[in-house]
């Protein structure tokens, strides 16, 4: 008999498919599992257990109508958390912020109207980053994440109350965001595989905006197998996303079992991602987990993206640009906090000074003073320049490669605080990630080892866009390889 | 090293609607410094790309679909979400006087 916490999703599935487990008891259990330990790694807010488990009833009886009906459905009876930047219908949706504290969506987004069709049961909403600007989820309004790794150290952002759940058991499954590493950072410190897909395949309709440019929503699993299953079930065209794109996504998951190895397959070793601020163990953790993609058939050689350094610049320009703009809209008038004044004025002053916090300040502000007259040439301008230009090097090197490899971050999970007052320093643990937002290519995040502390280290792997499916094999067979 | 003015920083502020303290003016102007000095490497930068390049997030224009009115139902949801409505508007301060 399966353990129920140690199964993966799609086992989970099958069960239930098969009607050898009842969904309402994984649910309870998972539920009770959330119930007994959430509050000590504050991965949730607003959680309700019996709220989540109302809600659940008519999931319950979607799934028995399916089995009766002999419809499989690929998610079925499976608890999945999802951040709390996603829209869903009557849930309050806060994006971590105490802006929208009581923001009630009136609206799902695509992706959770997927996942309510696939049969998923949703396991409470995870704590997050303020509007997901972070790295170490210590914006979130309600208090930092803990790494169920290490307590004293943080789980990564902005995406760290899913990947915490994940790794702590909360539920198989995890819905995150990603707009420079958000999804593979928080699982490479939480040991756990997150994966952001290319930019368009995944609809953001309902997603709360960030930089809009570089948003992707994407999995957190335990397994490559399990992020494949959920990511064929959130990807695909949707009209109500202008940027959504036409490209017919064939479903992956059927194709996991006849992946043998990579021969043929080459691999690019990126060696800026090699250089000065790498962590020594991350490195050699990585340079080992190399070498078993060699054994798996692969052909490793190294290749170069001379822009590579100005791309950490080039992210933050852009997105707190993009940033600037999108939370424009947060005004106190048509929804969230509203402040005090008589005026229309100190009504919007009140509101956005009161309503957000330091971070999002700082990077609303820094998004103007790049949109600035006098500055937007230097800044917006030149950043939109040499993001083209790093797409174009990446693209030339996907002419001859199939997929590139690098470390997730420079280093394992810090301590909580550690960075909290140094900009630079926290904005530099995206500079391995940031690079597949910019050129929009999918990237996954797979464990790879620990450093002499125990704490996880991620290998990232990145494919050219639309080549998920390349992506997958690659990871999946590196996983594999170290069973 | 890059330091932005108190000014600078007040009016960056402005422009982004936002009031600040006395202590989040000094707090952000060394915390915006470090980040706008750290910006100017794309000074380096060699920007070979043709004068006539222009930024378009997908490359193929703005996609378009058929006009055609759907069934929302939101209205009184949206509504609802917002701090203050008069009938089936948001109220806000009086701004003609």
């Amino acid at each position: 008999m399966l353990d129920i916490f140690k199964a993966e999703a799609w086992e989970i599935a099958d069960a239930v498919n098969q009607g050898i487990w009842n969904p309402s008891d994984v649910a309870a259990k998972y539920a009770d599992q959330v119930e007994l330990q959430y509050q000590e790694l504050n991965t949730h807010i607003n959680w309700d257990k019996s709220n989540v488990l109302n809600a659940a009833e008519k999931q319950f009886d979607y799934i028995a109508a399916a089995i009766k009906a002999k419809k499989t459905l690929p998610l079925a009876g499976v608890p999945i958390v999802i951040k709390d930047n996603l829209m869903t219908k009557d849930s309050i949706t806060t994006c971590g912020s105490k802006f929208l504290e009581n923001h009630r969506a009136a609206y799902d987004s695509t992706v959770i109207e997927k996942l309510r069709s696939a049969g998923a049961i949703f396991m409470g909403r995870s704590n997050m980053d303020e509007f997901a600007m972070g790295s170490s989820n210590e914006n979130s309004a309600w208090g930092p994440v803990k790494n169920p790794v290490n307590k004293t150290r943080v789980p990564g952002g902005s995406s760290g109350g899913s990947a915490a759940s994940v790794a702590a058991s909360f539920a198989p499954l995890a819905i995150g965001t990603d707009t420079g590493g958000s999804i593979r950072q928080p699982a490479s410190f939480c040991g756990v595989v997150g994966m952001k897909p290319s930019y368009g395949l995944v609809s953001r309709y309902g997603l709360v905006a960030f930089a809009s440019s570089f948003d992707q929503i994407g999995p957190v699993s335990k397994t490559v197998k399990d992020s494949i299953l959920l990511f064929d079930v959130i990807a695909g065209h949707d009209e109500k996303d202008s940027t959504s794109s036409k490209t017919t996504v064939e479903p992956i998951s059927a194709k996991v079992d006849s992946w043998k190895d990579l021969k043929g397959m080459k691999v690019g070793l990126v060696e800026e991602c090699f250089s000065d601020g790498l962590d020594s163990e991350v490195k050699g953790s990585v340079q080992q987990s190399i070498e078993s993609l060699r054994q798996c058939g692969a052909e490793v050689k190294t290749v170069s993206i001379p822009s590579f350094s100005y791309g950490t610049a080039v992210y933050y320009i852009l997105t707190t640009a993009e940033a600037s703009s999108n939370l424009s809209r947060f005004d106190g008038v048509r929804f969230g906090k509203r402040g005090t004044g008589d005026r229309l004025e100190d009504l919007y002053l009140n509101s956005r000074s009161n309503g957000f916090g330091r971070e999002v300040k700082q990077r609303i502000m820094l998004g103007t003073y790049a949109l600035s007259s006098g500055y937007y040439d230097a800044y917006y301008q030149k950043a939109s320049r040499l993001r083209e230009l790093i797409t174009r090097e990446v693209e030339s090197i996907f002419n001859d490669v199939d997929l590139l490899v690098m470390p997730t971050s420079p280093s394992t999970a810090f301590e909580i605080g550690q960075k909290s007052r140094d900009p630079m320093s926290m904005y530099l643990s995206d500079i391995y990630t940031i690079i597949a937002n910019i050129t929009k290519t999918p990237a996954i995040s797979i464990p790879c080892g620990e450093d002499s502390s125990g704490l996880p280290i991620g290998l990232q792997i990145m494919a050219p866009r639309f080549k998920e499916e390349t992506l997958f094999k690659g990871a999946y067979l590196y996983e594999q390889s170290r069973k | 090293m890059t330091k932005l003015d108190r000014e600078t920083v007040l009016q960056v502020a402005k422009l982004a609607r936002l009031k600040l303290s006395e202590d989040e003016v000094s707090y952000y102007q060394s915390q915006l410094s470090k980040v706008v000095d750290y910006f100017s490497i794309i000074d380096n930068a060699t920007d070979s790309l043709g004068e006539s390049w222009r930024f378009d997030i997908e490359g193929n224009g703005i996609p378009e679909r058929e006009d055609t009115s759907v069934e929302s139902q939101v209205v009184e949801r949206v509504l609802e979400s917002a701090p203050k409505t008069v009938g089936t508007a948001f109220q806000v301060p009086r701004i003609i006087e």
